[in-house]
């Protein structure tokens, strides 16, 4: 098919506006999926799921169009992740695209993600067609969400489709704009072959699955390919594309979307945003914009109860064949004996990690604070230290030149009536305001750059509770900054807590102390001894508490008849011993460690 | 080898709002004592040698003497017993006076357990008992009186609104009368009974721990001066009135247990009579054993058994049995062989035992 025909696209959209519901529109409407068989394909699907325990992602799928004009077009469409931690793939997944569709839901108006996406795609060039969506719902206010698309985007409100993806209304309207406004792919065939890996997954039979987008040149199953990140090769096993099953294909030339095997075994090799080509033939130039996958949350994961080390490794290998994000070394604390140092991409990516290693693993887990990464330079060296547990952080204030942190770029949108609360936060969290407007009379977007470190300790939850739910953020990487930091640990009787220490700013480090003890006092229950808490930067301590010796524990009477009742009291009170942590005489339960999150 | 045998008497005049034993109140007592005899028949086969006999309750003294004579002489007609056949009966202070102790005394019982609680009228009252600290000394110096001379009461503390000057009465009490033995014991919140339901749900408030530590290291104390000797948790004895029955359960010794609701000790398995009354007769009357739960130990559970239960005696356990955490040193007394729980953390024993068996698992 020549590349006039081709059409690569992505949607946009905030969680809930309906992509799922658009993407199953378009197709059942050209046929790609019938009502009949989309029952079968759910059947199938949970069929190969059920025999393989995988789950195949819907990645890229292609379907085929009649447009009115007469012509037929292959039109790929390309999934894009739904949360904020994966804005590197998200970038990825629209490079691979000539153009995007906008989905705004008319009730809800243009949110955070929607306008940090919207941005990524100006970026890449991509066209862009604004859709509403749910305009069928008795609360859809299309006029206001189009006067934000045009003030806030600057797209003229005659570009846009009103739709509703329930109803299917505007389905072929959006499709004809597909065909009509998104250019079709460039490229030479005959060109060497240039393709970006934009996703992937772990398939048991077929190894590491990359899905592709062809740039230039051809690829055929049996050719050795390179990837250019690692000049790493390997044969093409495999060739095909979602449609939506995986269909097979022995090739994939310029302008193409589909997924290649190669019998690649660790799915690190295929990393996202890198460029493959033919070892034989290679392209000269990778195709910009790769970047490494970098954790950007650290935090230790340890084995608690009945979970050894050895289970916790096992768990973690399995886990990351599937996702390869998730970067690990084993480490050892004092507090918490061995374990594992994790990165992960964001705070949220971090806690479906931990629920899936638990839920799908089976293994109970201790989790540390999460923290970022630092860099520090030290007076007497010459190269800056990255620093990615806070217990590594020099003690000593006196040898720091400087430290840097991570900073982000985040953008806020919420009702206008919540601004004030929402500046206040952002100042709290050492925020700096980039950019403040309304998109309409009721809806306001703020830009701030704000420490990472500030972001992922509550920014969430705490944002979600001062608009009470209503305003929506996103977040990109920005780069590091240098901070007056400083470490504060914490000392239960004398002894220093390595899992609990916290990097903090100077400005707070008293209010953080004071806020910790009094958390950790909270949670640590009485023990036989008195237990000193304490907070102290450097030699100096500047906050502590005391909790009392426990003075009665103890069933009174045990005759005859109360022996096994006994038993299985004292089973219970030896159980949630044995799920604390000894630190010194002190036991420390699983939320101490978490206590430094609680900290306002 | 069975050496004791236990007879659980479920009737009670009234229910007190925080005993959590199995009891009723009204009941058939000549058909009980008839199925409790037939019970008996059940265990002829074991090979018993009787040195104690228990009578516990509810409230044993709601039988005639006459049927607890009956019971014993039934009891001694099945089993071989060996001389000093230590006999104990629990008594409550309204029921029993001289002449049914004297009764009592002739048919072989020599130890009274009476369910004094406190000897003050304040404890009495936020106890719920209806009796008078005067009926306890009553019952008491009537029994001395009868020829019954080893004497126990029962002693509540941390009731609600108890003070140290309370523990006080208690003592003076205690020094004045004719007794060998004491068991006191700190008020349990028992979950199923009313009056731990409106403590555990915050609507009645025991002694706070600065006060109850002061009650208890008053008690103990005074106890002491008194010239009890501590040997359990709770329990206080003079020279050579321990109460041999109870040790047996807390050395392990193999039990019978008799009568709806009581547990026994046979061949290392735990076995449970049913608690529901008309089913426990119903079963005996058809001629078969009330047992409603049993539970065989394994290794692992003798040996935790075996450390809990002699953690909560003076005596404590042998050393090499145990693991112990270095920083429980200072709650423990170490001998030669044994390693005990100190008196004064006596209070804490639960908090160091699960300690101990922790350590036991790694």
């Amino acid at each position: 098919m020549s590349l006039e025909f081709i059409r690569n696209f992505s949607i946009i959209a905030h969680v809930d506006h309906g992509k799922s519901t658009l993407a199953d529109r378009m197709l059942e409407f050209t046929g790609a999926v019938s009502e009949r068989e989309k029952k079968e394909q759910i059947l199938d699907t949970l069929d190969i799921e059920r025999e393989r325990g995988i789950t195949i992602k819907m990645q890229a799928v292609r379907m085929f169009y009649k447009a009115k004009n007469g012509n037929t077009y292959k039109l790929h469409l390309i999934d894009t992740p739904g949360h904020v931690d994966f804005s590197y793939e998200v970038s990825r997944a629209l490079a691979a695209c000539e153009g995007a569709l906008l989905l705004v839901d008319a009730t809800q108006g243009i949110e955070a993600q929607t306008v940090a996406n919207f941005w990524k795609a100006v970026e890449q060039d991509l066209e862009i067609i604004p859709v509403i969506n749910k305009i069928d719902l008795p609360a859809a206010e299309p006029d206001r969400v189009m006067q934000q698309i045009e003030d806030m985007l600057g797209l003229p409100p005659e570009e846009v489709i009103l739709a509703s993806a329930k109803e299917g209304i505007g389905i072929q309207e959006i499709l004809e704009a597909i065909v009509e406004r998104i250019p079709p792919p460039k490229g030479d065939r005959s060109k060497p072959l240039k393709a970006l890996i934009f996703d992937s997954y772990y398939d048991p039979y077929r190894g590491a699955v990359a899905f592709i987008r062809v740039f230039e040149g051809s690829l055929r199953v049996g050719d050795q390919i390179k990837l250019l990140s690692t000049g790493r090769t390997f044969e093409v096993s495999e060739l095909g594309a979602q449609t939506p099953k995986m269909e097979k294909f022995q090739e994939l030339s310029a302008g193409d979307v589909g997924y290649l095997a190669a019998s690649i075994k660790d799915v690190r090799d295929v990393r996202i945003g890198d460029t493959i080509t033919l070892a034989k033939n290679p392209t000269a130039e990778p195709i910009p914009g790769f970047k490494p996958a970098k954790p950007m949350v650290y935090a230790g994961l340890y084995p608690t109860a009945d979970t050894t080390y050895e289970d916790l490794r096992d768990a973690l290998e399995k886990y990351s064949i599937n996702d390869a994000a998730v970067v690990y070394e084993p480490e050892s604390s004092p507090a918490l004996g061995l374990g594992f140092r994790v990165g992960f991409l964001g705070l949220l990516h971090m806690e479906i990690v931990q629920e899936r290693l638990e839920r799908e693993y089976g293994v109970s887990i201790i989790t540390t604070a999460p923290n970022v990464v630092y860099r520090v330079k030290l007076k007497n060296k010459k190269e800056i230290v990255e620093v990615r547990n806070p217990s590594e952080f020099p003690d000593n204030a006196g040898l720091i030149e400087y430290v840097e942190e991570p900073f982000v770029s985040v953008t806020v949108i919420t009702p206008s009536q919540y601004v004030g609360a929402v500046i206040q936060l952002c100042q709290e969290k050492r925020g700096e305001q980039k950019k403040f407007g309304y998109l309409d009379s009721n809806t306001a977007l703020l830009e701030y750059e704000l420490p990472l470190a500030e972001v992922i300790l509550d920014f969430h939850d705490k944002i979600k509770t001062i608009s009470r739910g209503f305003a929506s953020f996103d977040y990109e990487f920005k780069g590091y900054k240098r901070a007056d930091l400083v470490k504060l640990h914490i000392m239960i009787n004398k002894e220093p807590v390595d899992a609990l220490s916290f990097i903090v700013h100077r400005d707070r480090a008293y209010r953080v102390a004071r806020q910790l003890v009094e958390k950790l006092k909270e949670v640590i229950p009485r023990q036989l001894f008195e237990i000193n808490i304490q907070g102290a930067i450097g030699s100096k301590i500047i906050a502590s508490e005391r909790i009392p010796p426990l003075r009665a524990n103890v069933t009174a009477k045990c005759y005859g008849g109360d022996i096994t009742r006994k038993k299985k009291l004292l089973e219970k009170q030896k159980e949630g011993k044995k799920r604390m942590k000894q630190f010194g005489k002190v036991q420390l339960p699983q939320e101490a460690f978490l206590s430094v999150l609680k900290v306002e | 080898m069975i050496e004791s045998l236990y007879l659980h008497i479920p009737f009670c005049s009234y229910k007190c709002p925080y005993c959590d034993f199995v009891s009723v109140v009204g009941g058939d007592v000549r058909e009980y004592v008839n199925a409790l005899k037939r019970e008996v028949e059940f265990y002829k086969d074991e090979e018993v040698i009787l040195k104690t006999l228990y009578f516990g309750g509810g409230t044993p003294t709601l039988l005639k003497p006459e049927e607890i004579g009956a019971l014993i002489e039934h009891i001694t007609s099945v089993f071989p017993y060996r001389e000093p056949l230590e006999i104990t009966v629990e008594c409550n202070p309204e029921t029993y006076s001289y002449k049914e102790f004297k009764r009592l005394n002739s048919y072989g019982v020599n130890r009274l357990s009476v369910g004094v609680q406190s000897f003050t009228t304040k404890g009495l009252r936020a106890l719920g008992r209806v009796h008078t600290p005067q009926d306890s000394v009553r019952t008491i110096l009537g029994a001395k009186e009868a020829g019954i001379d080893n004497l126990s009461v029962d002693i509540i503390y941390a009731y609600p609104q108890q003070r140290e000057e309370d523990a006080l009465a208690e003592l003076e009490a205690l020094e004045k009368l004719p007794l060998t033995h004491v068991s006191a014991y700190m008020l349990t919140a028992y979950e199923n009974t009313p009056m731990g339901k409106l403590i555990r749900g915050g609507l009645l408030a025991t002694p706070k721990e600065e006060e109850l530590e002061r009650i208890y290291n008053r008690l103990w104390r005074g106890l002491k001066e008194l010239g009890f000797v501590r040997y359990e948790i709770s329990n206080w004895a003079k020279e050579g009135k321990v109460c041999r029955h109870n040790l047996n359960y807390w050395k392990r010794r193999e039990f019978i247990g008799l009568g709806v609701s009581a547990w026994g000790f046979i061949r290392n398995r735990r076995y449970g009579n049913f608690r529901n009354l008309g089913h426990y007769l119903e079963t005996v009357i058809r001629g078969k054993r009330p047992v409603g739960r049993t539970k065989s130990l394994g290794k692992r559970e003798a040996v935790e058994e075996e450390v809990f239960l002699s953690l909560r005696l003076c005596e404590g356990i042998v050393r090499d049995k145990i693991n112990v955490p270095e920083r429980l040193y200072p709650f423990l007394e170490f001998s030669q062989e044994r390693v005990a729980i100190k008196e004064e953390f006596m209070l804490l024993a639960d908090e160091i035992i699960s300690e101990i068996l922790a350590a036991l698992d790694t």
